[in-house]
């Protein structure tokens, strides 16, 4: 008994100190198996994008994994995320896209439902452009909108994309300083370029950044 | 180097009220064709600022951070910002540069209007140019009402703030770039603001609500003097760099 809780104890020791390396970057899913996908979404499980406090500029980014719900779409699967538009929409500048990640990117189909979740605009898979560090689009969506859904793109799925990409990189570092007995910390910037293979994927996260044009988010006449 | 200094100073000072938050973030005006149905565009003339420019950008400094973390303006801050860093070396470099573009005939204005234009019309809009003097350089142009403009006519103003090569830090390569300010108004009453936004090709820091284009990996030179041994490759290099940066000018219209 007292030898196990030592052993135990001993194994505890070694593990902290052996470093885990950090889980590889979640790869591509180019398929949905084993789901029962809808014709259309579920309009009460929409996401807000109206942020909790005031603001004049808000982000929500939605993973979709193997959880999310789908949809058929030309009688195939493909995932989706449903958001609701703030109030008074057309007083807002939406871009809303799939976010680059080490090994897969979504490349979504954008399209406006009203408030009985009928379509009244859509963006065809070609309209996405590079916006941030987003493949998506840009809109102001007309005041008879109330939803965005954004679908992943069942022709995309598993094909590979290059692209060669220059980053800014910032370390922080720390330096003995002598006069206080402590450190000091400095931030080094440099730049890093480099080439990226990335697949289109039915799973990975979507970001939607919402700008008010004038006062807030929802909030028009808000100062 | 006195006027690089005073740009420099300016934009620190921009750069600070961003991050102190005097400043409302940029937020881009994406244009609608179905809700705004422009059929005829007037091109600014002159939109490339007249030579082939370079940046720079420091290994350490402050200014890349203050400029990086100013959101909305980082795409062309860091431009800018890193013009004024080391600006001595630099300034010979860029001389070489335009030197080895010079052999080979090289007119990025041109290339540009050329593409831009051909993207266009492959849109259906009709093209036409107009001249409306850029009393300030590296700003938009102030464009004048015209009570006789036809319905769906609108002005469009490619800001080209700044083009050339860039080398972006250690172990990296010169390799092109642009930076381009992008405004289109309605024609009649130039208030009305049908799009705007801001485009980088080959960009260190993107922006959240910018456009982007990544970079044409084939273009790449270790050295100046490479850049020097194969001008031809250079001006390519520069020339796809611009076509591609006006296709994505178009793809915004569409």
């Amino acid at each position: 008994m007292r030898s196990t809780s030592f052993v135990l104890a001993l194994a505890g020791l070694l593990s902290a100190c052996s470093t885990t390396p950090p889980p590889p970057p979640p790869l591509a899913v180019a398929e949905i198996t084993g789901k029962t996908c809808a014709d259309k979404p579920d309009l009460t499980k929409a996401i807000a994008m109206t942020p909790k406090r005031k603001a004049q500029w808000h982000s929500v980014s939605t993973n979709v994994d193997v959880q999310s719900p789908c949809l058929t779409l030309d009688g195939k699967p493909s995932n989706y995320v449903l958001y609701a538009l703030p109030a008074v929409p057309s007083n807002h500048t939406l871009t809303i896209g799939g976010v680059y990640e080490p090994l897969r990117i979504l490349w979504p189909l954008v399209s406006v439902l009203n408030a009985e979740g009928q379509p009244i605009r859509s963006f065809p898979a070609d309209r996405v452009t590079n916006v941030g560090s987003t493949l998506g689009v840009q809109f102001r969506p007309s005041d008879e909108a109330r939803f965005v859904l954004v679908q992943t793109n069942p022709e995309s799925a598993g094909v590979e994309v290059k692209a060669f990409e220059t980053q800014l990189v910032s370390e922080t570092n720390y330096a003995y300083n002598p006069y206080n007995y402590g450190s000091t910390a400095y931030t080094t910037q440099y730049g890093r370029e480099g080439s990226t293979v990335r697949k289109f994927s039915h799973e990975g996260v979507v970001s939607v950044t919402i700008q008010a044009v004038a006062g807030k988010i929802g909030l028009p006449n808000e100062k | 180097m006195g006027g690089n200094m005073r740009r420099f100073a300016v934009l620190a000072v921009v750069s600070s009220l961003v991050l102190a938050g005097c400043v409302t973030p940029y937020q881009p005006v994406p244009f609608d064709r179905t809700a705004t149905p422009v059929t005829k565009i007037a091109v600014v003339d002159n939109t490339l600022p007249p030579e082939v420019g370079t940046q720079k950008m420091a290994t350490n400094g402050e200014n890349m951070m203050s400029a990086a973390s100013s959101a909305g303006l980082a795409g062309l801050l860091v431009g800018a910002v890193a013009a004024g860093i080391e600006a001595g070396i630099e300034a010979g470099q860029r001389e070489r540069i335009q030197k080895a573009l010079a052999t080979q005939n090289f007119n990025g204005e041109a290339i540009f209007d050329a593409a831009l234009e051909e993207a266009l019309k492959g849109q259906n809009y009709t093209v036409a140019a107009i001249a409306i003097p850029r009393t300030k350089a590296r700003e938009l142009v102030v464009i004048p009402a015209n009570e006789a403009a036809e319905p769906g006519s609108a002005v469009l103003d490619t800001l080209g703030f700044n083009y050339g090569y860039q080398l972006v830090g250690n172990s990296t390569q010169w390799r092109p770039f642009v930076t381009l300010h992008v405004r289109m108004v309605d024609h009649k009453d130039p208030k009305k603001i049908l799009l705007d936004n801001r485009i980088t090709y080959n960009p260190v820091v993107k922006s959240a609500v910018t456009v982007s284009i990544p970079v044409d990996e084939a273009y790449a030179f270790q050295k100046i003097d490479d850049l020097e041994a194969d001008p031809a490759k250079a001006a390519e290099g520069l020339k796809a760099a611009l076509q591609a940066t006006a296709k994505a000018t178009a793809d915004l219209l569409r």
